[in-house]
């Protein structure tokens, strides 16, 4: 159970505060309602390389990392498709400190020419890190582009190409700042050792003043249901084969959400599960096999993903894989194998409480889907999943015309 | 409050840090057990710990996979009813190794503590080490590593660390297909016969620790434990003179470039010094290596060094990764900061900057249950005291401009760097 206090300040900024006594540091997370799924089609990216431009000064704020350094803090942020996120933690004391750095960008970031150069030769190069560089790097890319073919999911938040993130113009910039980086487009949570009274206080101080803007709407095309079976084999400079089959599943608001990531971790949830014990121990068909939601606020994808051993017919893996996912729409589940999955995702959410900045931008997260008290509803929403949910659910999803299946192989 | 914005509020220094209260106890065999208890949740865990690592080894690899497949079943128990048992309590045993020590930890709510604690002591203690398993491991083992030695950063780490410390050595070796092939079950009895027993073993408790989980400990792990005779090699010092190496590589991808020599073991005077010449250098977001090659030429997504000790030995390490343009560029650049460390003091704005920044690192090390269980851990195995803490501390908040500079010319000479280039 996780106590918050909530309160909307006048320029529309939602604040929740979450008192707790037993750490000396305290996170200060600020959530925009912006990701990649805002952006342009032709300049994809944008969002996450302005999440750098983010740390490149401010009207009073030359240098960003400096004062937060001398603060004994860290600060660091991510964007994915749906959210931008900053965060600092830092010895309490010092939590003005991050307010003033937050409130100051908020208010008057200041990025010349220079800056963005930069930050587009960096993210470039992070690009190439993550993403070219590696074997199986640009599955993701693939796996959108092809489940998606209408809704921005379509291409990854690092973006789709390299030239697209060249092509970031500062009037792009300053755009993209105006329309999104307002108090009423954010969300701010504190999480440590402060009162909520004196935490609402000092926010009162340091961003009260900002003005709201008008945030720019966005109406992008909805997917329509997939009709047919996709396939697509793909040769690249990758070592081993590597299967991937994802599925179209709910949005985040949906109770399905919930039976799919239940059903997720009844297939892959740890080294009792069904994949792990059936295809990888029993019958040896793979090296590596993983069941997992993306877990987006808008319609997402139920992904498996799996590396056949050297000897194994990829058919073969695709059949028993198959067949698990029949069992499933069978109903064929134990009462005792669903509670085991139920109180693994109850413990793993009070481990998560463990450490502040989680709960700081899971509490963010939860006021940005529509309502903060769901935190507190989880572990119950997860528990009243049925089998007759999963039966249903699996039903629906599960089948071949719902299914993209994408297979890399090495080069000859 | 215009002014107040424009300065900035007062930023106020970390004056205290201390190690969080532990309790030490030894069980009814001798087993030495230390207890943290912190934290608001009601959670628990208890991780066993064996110095058992590569410099015990008889065969290559045979101390991590030994550890590995502890969990894969016991003399009652198959490794499928082992982990059906401990998840249907939403709870997991994980096993953990680096080049000096092995361990087994158990996570779980307090209130399955003592329902899972027989499992583990079982799984501890009577492990079977089925051959299938072993099987197993070897073949999904061998194909991970396949996917991992087409990647240039993994190249170049792993050419640099053998270079520095020679195949020969435990810290220096690579693990190769051809070593897990070797592997056979006896290996690995054999390993944990001499490795694994009372007079080898410490515990850590962490969480919300009371007097009836220790009670439980000593119920479960003080008997029935098996004596281990433990027989270390210790490791030949060699000191090869450094090279330059350039591993071409036909693939389009960014290019890796590691720089690194031998430093000293982790009980070395020089350590907490070092500690904070490498932070200057490479150990944070605000390093001169960071602020120059990423923050303002924008070569780089990332660039780190770091301080590796060990028990016998140690390490430090600059890495990166960039477009093959910047290669040259860059590698003249990390000597250009090295030699302004040799050669120039270091600003007292910057000192003062990273001495704020490590204190509030160390108030994060000391945050939450699991993580001050692990600061602990890295004491008590390095047969430290707590003065190594307050050691480190009181370095981080005076050594001087002068120290730091001794230190660069001792350790930070391109002379005795490796350099690889993976790319």
């Amino acid at each position: 159970m996780i106590e918050y206090e909530r309160k909307v300040l006048n320029n529309g900024l939602r604040v929740i505060v979450h008192e707790d006594k037993s750490t000396p540091l305290v996170a200060v997370n600020l959530l925009y309602n912006v990701g990649s799924k805002y952006e342009d089609p032709q300049k994809t990216g944008f969002a996450h390389l302005f999440e750098h431009l983010m740390f490149s000064g401010s009207q009073n704020v030359p240098d960003f990392d400096e004062p937060i350094q001398k603060a004994g803090g860290e600060s660091n942020a991510f964007t994915n498709s749906d959210i931008t996120n900053f965060y600092e933690i830092l010895p309490v004391e010092n939590i003005e400190t991050a307010l003033w750095l937050e409130s100051d960008r908020m208010r008057s970031l200041v990025c010349g020419k220079k800056e963005l150069k930069i930050q587009q030769k960096v993210v470039i190069e992070e690009f190439k890190e993550t993403t070219l560089n590696l074997p199986y790097g640009d599955v993701w890319h693939t796996i959108s582009g092809n489940a998606y073919k209408k809704h921005p999911y379509r291409w990854p938040t690092i973006g789709l190409i390299p030239e697209h993130i060249e092509k970031a113009r500062l009037e792009d910039v300053l755009e993209f700042y105006n329309s999104y980086y307002l108090p009423n487009n954010a969300i701010l949570t504190i999480s440590g050792n402060i009162e909520p009274d004196r935490a609402f206080e000092l926010v009162e101080k340091w961003f009260g003043r900002i003005p709201a803007g008008e945030v720019k709407s966005s109406n992008w095309e909805q997917e329509e249901p997939q009709r047919q079976h996709i396939k697509l084999e793909t040769r690249s400079d990758v070592p081993l084969r590597s299967l991937y089959l994802n599925f179209h599943m709910s949005d985040r608001y949906h109770n399905d959400f919930y039976v799919c990531d239940v059903i997720s971790d009844i297939l892959s949830g740890g080294r009792s599960s069904r994949f792990y014990q059936h295809l990888l121990k029993d019958q040896e068909l793979f090296s590596y096999i993983d069941a997992y939601i993306t877990g987006t606020v808008e319609p997402g994808l139920f992904l498996i993903e799996a590396k056949p051993h050297d000897k194994i017919e990829i058919e073969e893996g695709i059949q028993a894989i198959w067949k698990e996912l029949n069992a499933l729409k069978n109903g064929e589940i134990e009462e005792q194998e669903l509670e085991k999955v139920q109180n693994k995702i109850e413990s793993s959410l009070v481990f998560s409480e463990v450490n502040n900045l989680n709960k700081a931008i899971n509490i963010a997260y939860f006021e940005m889907i529509g309502d903060v008290s769901l935190i507190n509803k989880q572990s119950e929403l997860y528990r009243n999943v049925s089998i007759n949910d999963i039966r249903k659910v699996a039903q629906k999803i599960f089948t071949l015309d719902n299914c993209t299946e994408i297979i890399y192989l090495p080069k000859e | 409050m215009e002014n107040l914005r424009k300065y900035g509020p007062p930023i106020h220094t970390i004056e205290q840090v201390s190690l969080p209260k532990y309790n030490f106890c030894t069980l009814d065999n001798g087993v030495p057990l230390y207890s943290i208890s912190q934290g608001t949740q009601e959670i628990i865990k208890i991780e066993v710990v064996f110095q058992s690592g590569r410099t015990y080894e008889q065969k290559k690899v045979v101390s991590r996979a030994c550890n590995n497949q502890i969990k894969e079943g016991s003399s009652r128990m198959s490794s499928r009813q082992i982990v059906d048992h401990v998840d249907y309590y939403g709870a997991s045993i994980r096993t953990g190794e680096n080049l000096d020590s092995c361990s087994i930890s158990l996570f779980c709510l307090t209130k399955h503590f003592e329902i899972l604690l027989p499992i583990l002591r079982e799984v501890i203690m009577e492990p079977l080490f089925p051959e299938d398993e072993l099987r197993k491991y070897i073949q999904t083992n061998s194909e991970r590593l396949k996917i991992e030695l087409v990647k240039n950063d993994v190249i170049a780490y792993r050419t640099i660390t053998e270079s520095i410390f020679t195949k020969e050595h435990p810290y220096g070796y690579n693990s190769e297909i051809s070593d897990y092939g070797a592997l056979l079950r006896e290996d690995l009895v054999q390993h944990y016969e001499n490795n694994y027993g009372a007079n080898n073993c410490f515990i850590f408790l962490s969480g919300m620790v009371k007097d009836e989980h220790i009670a439980a400990c000593n119920r479960f792990f003080g008997n029935g434990f098996r004596t281990a005779n433990p027989r270390e090699k210790i490791p030949q010092l060699i000191d090869p003179h450094p090279e330059k190496l350039i591993i071409e590589s036909d693939k389009d991808f960014q290019t890796a470039i590691k720089l690194g020599r031998r430093v000293f073991d982790r009980n070395h005077a020089d350590y907490p010094g070092l500690y904070v010449l490498n932070s200057i250098l490479g150990g944070y977001f605000g390093s001169r290596l960071m602020s120059n090659i990423r923050e303002d030429k924008g070569y780089t997504y990332n660039i780190y060094s770091e301080v590796d000790v060990m028990k016998h030995d140690g390490l430090l390490l600059i890495g990166t990764e960039v477009n093959a343009d910047f290669a040259e560029k860059t590698i003249d650049e990390i000597f250009r900061e090295l030699r302004l460390l040799r050669e120039e003091p270091i600003g007292i704005e910057e000192l003062d900057m990273v001495r704020n920044y490590l204190l509030g690192r160390i108030l994060n090390f000391i945050d939450g249950p699991f993580n001050s269980g692990r600061l602990l851990k890295s004491i008590v195995l390095s047969g430290l005291d707590e003065n190594y803490f307050n050691n480190l501390v009181h370095t981080i908040k005076h050594v001087t401009t002068e120290n730091l500079n001794v230190l660069a010319n001792r350790y930070l000479n391109e002379d005795n760097m490796w350099l690889v280039r993976v790319g």
